[in-house]
């Protein structure tokens, strides 16, 4: 394995990925959590460029980064929350239990990813090339996968009409 | 491609698609309640006359996402008449509770689409989508009464947790999509070679967590109770009809094709801690809705040594028990409907407890007939329907060798039996407290006469379904 500077930079963004989804997990106040937060979809926004998918790291940058993230700060300001450090003092068996599980199920994962399935992978770089553009992305959207796209549109307008039903201030 | 021709296939989904806009059309310019109703009741009959002349269809079209086949059909069948019996007794339940708004009509609606799609669903992205879409609109319901605060915390525990498993059923789907570069379920199905990946195993595990959740099952049933308590009445009949029988619809072909057998043992321990989770916290309930959730968790249960079984028997066994439950489950739930107070305080529900239930054979004699049908039949106690779909069920598991495995089911739904005859004990065999009367609609009486009607007929004549939709 020679180290080219992708995988120099897949390296780099990857720890940076988890550092940061581990501290987002761990911080106390939100605010500081949804900085991290931040910085983990940066560093997958990076990921996805490595992969050749130009679009999709463009639209994480703007929708989760922009958009997505402005929301969840507004949230946390809105509910001003103040004892956040009450929230995670004591020990608890429930807590102890899901540490476990997920540790387990992580351990599964990760053995089943190394060891059960290396070497299986084949390369599409050539075509990726060619996927990942916005063009590309649109043709596939509108023709092969034009089904899904429509239910999306109709889950959409279902999430927005139930969206107005709950939050409007009253009816009639 | 699409071929315009391959529409005439989905005509009822597209009768509801258009109905669903529609009535929301109509909301806004009109505001005519009964229209919004009419078109509503008629897109779904319609979308079910449709349905059953179009049985005989077996394609997949629309670019290979859609499959129809009798199977799919006839849960469809299922699906949309119990959405037709909640709907006649939602307008005046609506009305008694003062949220007779057309929004309701239209997210009844779309959630219908979803659960549609997901029942026809040749690809793990429809599966997805049709999946959101039904929960969606299902968060919304049961936070349909704004102004209680048990509705909007049944809405809230719903949707955090669901959005959670949600993550689980999407991280399997990556999975299986990682693992074999398609979300197909045909080219999935036929790759055997595929099924001993251990990513892919781990990838049908998660998948199917997400599914537990759905219809309640344990250890991801703690919802269950919560939310059908905090939800209006008729809507916790419709969740708990229409969205279980959608959900296990979707999933047991997939289990049942994609034919891992490592899977069976755990589905079987699920099962059983499911049915004795239910019946055993059910005897301690005094709220006749809690006392349903549970009991509703238990009939996921009995659907689940279905999906333990993996044979043609145990299909039988789940188109028959979901078709014969959604006629007893939501006939109960429109009769505590029925019961339940249009009290004027808007912080919780009234009479739901079980002493209102007390002598109500002597108050009101036809209603308490009728309830002490509905609970015989979910007791599974013959010539009742819910007697064959747990008949079926149970000796889908002997055939498969899992004796053990129906020798607990039927202990533990004999236990099942102290919990419905508790209540139909303190119906006729207790003085009544209040002098209380309670007014039937005219609609509401269709869809009780029309439950119990499928109750009696299917109890007596379990075969005619599976001739109505050629499964033999």
């Amino acid at each position: 394995m020679e180290w080219k500077l992708e995988l120099i930079l897949f390296v780099l963004l990857s720890v940076m990925a988890v550092f940061s989804a581990i501290m987002m997990v761990t911080r106390r106040s939100p605010i500081n959590s949804a900085i991290f937060l931040i910085i983990n979809f940066f560093a997958s926004a990076g990921i996805y460029l490595l992969l050749q998918a130009q679009f999709i790291a463009v639209i994480q940058v703007l929708v989760y980064m922009g958009a997505i993230m402005v929301l969840v700060i507004f949230v946390i300001m809105l509910l001003n929350l103040q004892d956040e450090s009450k929230l995670s003092e004591q020990f608890s068996y429930k807590k102890l239990t899901s540490l476990l599980l997920s540790v387990l199920l992580f351990c599964l994962l990760g053995f089943s990813v190394f060891f059960g399935f290396s070497g299986k992978f084949t390369s599409i770089s050539g075509e990726a090339e060619k996927l990942g553009t916005a063009e590309s992305l649109g043709k596939e959207l509108v023709l092969a996968y034009s089904v899904p796209f429509e239910i999306a549109g109709l889950l959409l307008l279902a999430a927005v009409v139930g969206a107005v039903v709950l939050a409007k201030k009253s009816f009639d | 491609m699409i071929q315009l021709h391959e529409l005439q296939f989905i005509i009822p989904l597209i009768t509801i698609c258009v109905a669903s806009v529609l009535v929301l059309i109509v909301e806004v310019f009109s505001r005519n309640r009964e229209v919004v109703f009419a078109v509503t009741t008629l897109s779904v009959f319609v979308a079910l006359i449709i349905t059953i002349r179009d049985i005989s269809y077996s394609t997949i079209i629309l670019n290979n996402f859609i499959n129809i086949n009798n199977v799919s059909s006839g849960f469809n069948i299922v699906v949309l008449l119990s959405v037709l019996l909640s709907l006649l007794e939602s307008r005046s339940y609506l009305i008694k509770k003062q949220i007779n708004f057309g929004e309701y009509y239209a997210i009844i609606l779309f959630s219908l689409i979803g659960m549609m799609l997901m029942v026809m669903a040749n690809d793990l992205l429809i599966v997805f989508l049709g999946l959101e879409m039904m929960s969606i609109c299902f968060y919304i319901l049961a936070g349909f009464m704004r102004k209680r605060i048990k509705s909007n915390e049944s809405a809230l525990k719903y949707f955090l947790l669901g959005a959670f498993m949600t993550g689980f059923l999407l991280y399997g789907i990556t999975l299986i999509y990682g693992v074999s570069g398609t979300t197909n379920l045909m080219v999935l199905f036929s790759n055997t070679l595929l099924h001993q990946e251990p990513l892919f195993l781990i990838g049908v595990g998660l998948f199917l967590i997400g599914f537990l959740f759905k219809i309640g099952a344990f250890p991801f049933h703690m919802w269950v109770p919560d939310v059908y308590d905090g939800a209006p009445t008729i809507v916790s009949g419709f969740m708990s009809t229409a969205g279980k029988i959608a959900a296990v619809a979707t999933i047991f072909p997939i289990i049942l094709k994609l034919n891992i057998l490592d899977y069976r043992i755990i589905i079987s321990v699920v099962s059983v801690l499911t049915m004795m989770f239910g019946n055993i916290i059910a005897l301690a309930q005094t709220n006749i809705k809690r006392l349903l959730a549970y009991s509703s968790i238990a009939s996921a249960g009995y659907l689940l040594v279905g999906l333990a079984a993996f044979n043609d028997m145990a299909l039988r066994g789940i188109l028959f028990y979901t078709l014969a439950y959604s006629f007893m489950q939501l006939g109960a739930f429109i009769v505590v409907g029925i019961i339940e107070k249009s009290s004027s305080d808007n912080k919780d529900f009234s009479n739901i407890s079980l002493d209102s239930y007390k002598g109500l054979a002597k108050r009101n004699p036809v209603l308490a007939t009728i309830f002490t049908l509905f609970l015989f039949s979910l007791a599974g106690i013959p010539p009742f329907a819910g007697f064959w779909g747990k008949y079926y069920l149970f000796v889908a598991a002997i055939k498969a060798n899992l004796i053990w495995l129906s020798i607990v089911a039927i202990l533990l739904s004999v236990i099942g039996i102290y919990y419905y005859l508790k209540v139909i004990v303190y119906m006729w065999f207790t003085d009544p407290e209040t002098d209380e009367t309670y007014i039937m609609s005219p609609l509401g009486t269709t869809a009780i006469i029309l439950s119990i009607a499928g109750t009696i007929f299917f109890g007596l004549f379990p075969e005619i379904f599976f001739e109505l939709i050629r499964f033999y």
